[in-house]
């Protein structure tokens, strides 16, 4: 499957690739607003939920250039990141489904682990996005 | 009472010493890459990959049960306190542990811990024994108590764990 490889802060991550609908820079994007820290943006009108993943993992967010718009199981949601670095095509047979014993709560915004070549790299869950 | 223990693996866990019985130990690894997984436990400290399996880690300074009174784990811009991870099979399920100065002791003689409030540093009720290395008084750690204090659950088998990925792990 492919994924779209990316980074947040220190931490790197990946999404499904056909579960990315585009990738927006707000700079460009004159309709496009958020304040600061808020847990979601609009666009052309439309209202999107933000899953910040710099507040997740606890780190400054320092302005993301990116914003992904990723499908969810019940729309879009906009995912900011620092920035995106490839696509790669990983078979499925190489991501480990992350055991759900280790979470603490009922939200799991990460379902499996791969190898990257450089040390493991988290998969996000598009369908826990939203 | 003294009884006789089989061999165990002992490691260093901030300023206390613990062991395991070496037949639940896997393997050690030095160093693995550990990645973070954001919205787990905060005895968590990340992930491995072990044979295709991702393996949960536990940092057990942030396991505040363990310890008579909080110790505030380090945080992620604190220098690293490990320097091994103890893989452990518990039931059908691996484990890591986070530790310090790995090593092995032999067939050894341990001891109740007496009453102890807090032999070798820890809580009692997750040690099952004391046991002397040179100058070091070191609590063997009760498996099952530990690990289902954890959240490791036993019953899980590991064959689900270890399959072939997921069809379509991101759920597409």
């Amino acid at each position: 499957m492919k994924l779209l490889l990316v980074s947040v802060g220190r931490r790197r991550y990946a999404v499904a690739a056909d579960a990315v609908a585009r990738i927006m820079d707000p700079k460009l994007e004159p309709d496009f607003r958020r304040e600061a820290g808020s847990e979601e943006a609009t666009h052309h009108g439309v209202r999107y939920p933000v899953i910040d993943l710099h507040g997740v993992v606890d780190q400054g967010p320092g302005g993301p250039p990116l914003y992904l718009v990723v499908e969810t199981g019940s729309g879009q949601a906009m995912v900011p990141v620092d920035g995106a670095e490839a696509i790669r095509e990983i078979p499925g047979t190489a991501i480990a489904p992350l055991p759900s014993f280790i979470f603490a709560g009922e939200r799991r915004l990460f379902r499996g682990v791969f190898s990257d070549g450089q040390g493991p790299r988290l998969l996000l869950d598009a369908d826990a996005l939203r | 009472m003294t009884v006789v223990v089989a061999p165990f693996l002992s490691f260093r866990i901030g300023g206390s010493r613990a062991a395991l019985p070496l037949g639940l130990v896997r393997e050690v690894l030095e160093r693995p890459a550990i990645v973070p997984v954001p919205g787990s436990h905060p005895h968590v400290a990340g992930v491995t990959l072990r044979g295709g399996v991702a393996v949960p880690v536990y940092d057990l300074l942030r396991f505040d049960p363990l310890w008579p009174s909080p110790r505030g784990g380090p945080t992620d811009e604190e220098p690293e306190v490990w320097s091994h991870l103890i893989v452990c099979g518990f039931g059908e399920v691996l484990a890591g542990l986070l530790g310090e100065q790995a090593d092995l002791i032999g067939g050894a003689s341990a001891s109740g811990t007496g009453g102890s409030p807090g032999p070798a540093g820890m809580r009692e009720e997750f040690v099952s024994g004391l046991v002397r290395s040179g100058a070091d008084e070191v609590a063997l750690l009760d498996p099952a108590r530990l690990f289902a204090s954890l959240g490791v659950p036993a019953e899980v088998a590991r064959s689900v764990m270890e399959g072939e990925g997921e069809e379509d792990p991101a759920g597409r």
